[in-house]
């Protein structure tokens, strides 16, 4: 909220919804990171949820695996979650180029180069 | 409505007194309640607090106030020994990888770093203090595995800024060697913004200690450790609720000061992104 081009919204006397559309304008590239490495917290976090609630899901059943010692579990699940978290930077990759398309054209220029 | 709290100055000051009475607590914890944390008395189990037992007593009997004092140490300690480590290692990894960008050095880290950052790193201590038994060192491995990267990233981040700065130009030109120009110059900017990041850091990784501790697989069982506490409650909370407020309290308060101090600290270090209108 400190940046320049707030404060020349705000100064110039623009509508709310403007300023916010601003502000969200540079905004979400981050907003889009973030949720990328949040997804791997969340992932960490759903195992001790659903333990805690005892709800039947995969974090549950790698908890009782880890607790029992069950390794071809504890190995898929590291496996599964690696993949999954992967699969997720991926596609924030992707996103970014719609979101950004200065990217795709550096990107391109960088294999130009290379 | 502008908070009076949010002057930078005022949330470091509070953080560190926060932090201050509870690092306080654990050392002196002895002196400040006269109960033993290990031996309870059958007779005593599950009693609501009153004025001798401030926060009541636990399923053993043991009174919770000098427990949940005492279980700060083994948290506090281990989370900051680690948490310290991390940091040095983070540091000289993200330092390396800055000051030497485009070598192989470089392109190394950047592709374990690509590797390990989404990690969950709550599967992978559980899965190590699972697999190896819970000690502290398998707990420090499993965080020196995975938590140093965001500090490698800041690091890396101010190092790559400040390379073409006047300074460090001039110091190559006289001929000054490559870890001289690093200690010398990049060490000082590094250091504000990484520790900011630590006590973030920091405060997570009480909660997953704590987290651990809650299932099993962190201090092993007569040591009171806040989560293990939490797990203990949890058994006999709809008897007794009050047993699950003294180790969320102090977890919560312990990250709470430590989000202060380094909210504080981020506040101070940028800013131009304070504008007061």
């Amino acid at each position: 909220m400190g940046k320049l081009y707030v404060a020349n919204d705000l100064a110039l006397g623009k509508k709310r919804r403007i300023i916010i559309q601003g502000i969200l304008n540079n905004v979400s590239l981050q907003i889009i990171t973030v949720t990328a490495s949040t997804f791997a917290n969340l992932i960490g976090g759903s195992v001790v949820i659903e333990s805690v609630f005892s709800w039947p899901g995969i974090g549950k059943y790698a908890m009782d695996s880890i607790l029992r010692l069950d390794y071809p579990v504890i190995q898929g699940y590291g496996l599964l979650m690696v993949l999954l978290v992967i699969l997720i930077n991926t596609l924030v990759d992707l996103v970014y180029i719609l979101f950004d398309p200065q990217i795709m054209h550096e990107k391109k220029m960088r294999r130009a180069i290379h | 409505m502008k908070l009076k709290l949010h002057n930078p100055n005022r949330m470091i000051r509070l953080g560190c007194v926060i932090i201050a009475l509870i690092v306080f607590a654990s050392i002196f914890s002895d002196r400040l309640s006269s109960h033993d944390p290990f031996i309870g008395e059958s007779i005593k189990r599950l009693l609501s607090p009153s004025p001798e037992h401030l926060l009541g007593t636990d399923q053993q009997g043991r009174d919770v106030f000098p427990r949940v004092l005492y279980g700060g140490r083994w948290t506090l300690t281990a989370s900051f020994i680690t948490m310290v480590l991390t940091l040095i290692l983070g540091m000289l990894m993200g330092i390396l990888s800055g000051y030497f960008s485009g070598s192989w050095l470089d392109i190394l880290i950047l592709r374990v770093i690509d590797c390990l950052m989404g990690f969950p790193f709550m599967i992978l201590a559980m899965i190590i203090s699972g697999l190896f038994g819970r000690e502290l060192t398998h707990l420090l491995m499993a965080v020196l595995m995975v938590k140093w990267i965001p500090f490698a990233r800041l690091t890396r981040s101010i190092v790559l800024r400040s390379k073409n700065e006047v300074r460090v130009l001039a110091a190559k030109v006289s001929g000054c060697s490559s870890w001289k120009i690093i200690i010398k110059e990049s060490v000082p900017e590094i250091w504000s913004p990484a520790f900011a990041l630590a006590t973030f850091e920091l405060g997570e990784l009480i909660l997953s200690i704590s987290a651990l501790s809650f299932f099993g697989l962190g201090a092993k069982p007569p040591t009171p450790e806040w989560g293990a506490m939490l797990a203990d409650s949890k058994a006999y909370f709809f008897q007794t609720p009050y047993l699950v407020v003294g180790p969320s309290l102090f977890i919560f308060m312990t990250v709470l000061g430590l989000n202060f101090i380094g909210e504080g600290l981020r506040d101070r270090l940028t800013p131009y992104e304070i504008l007061k209108i």
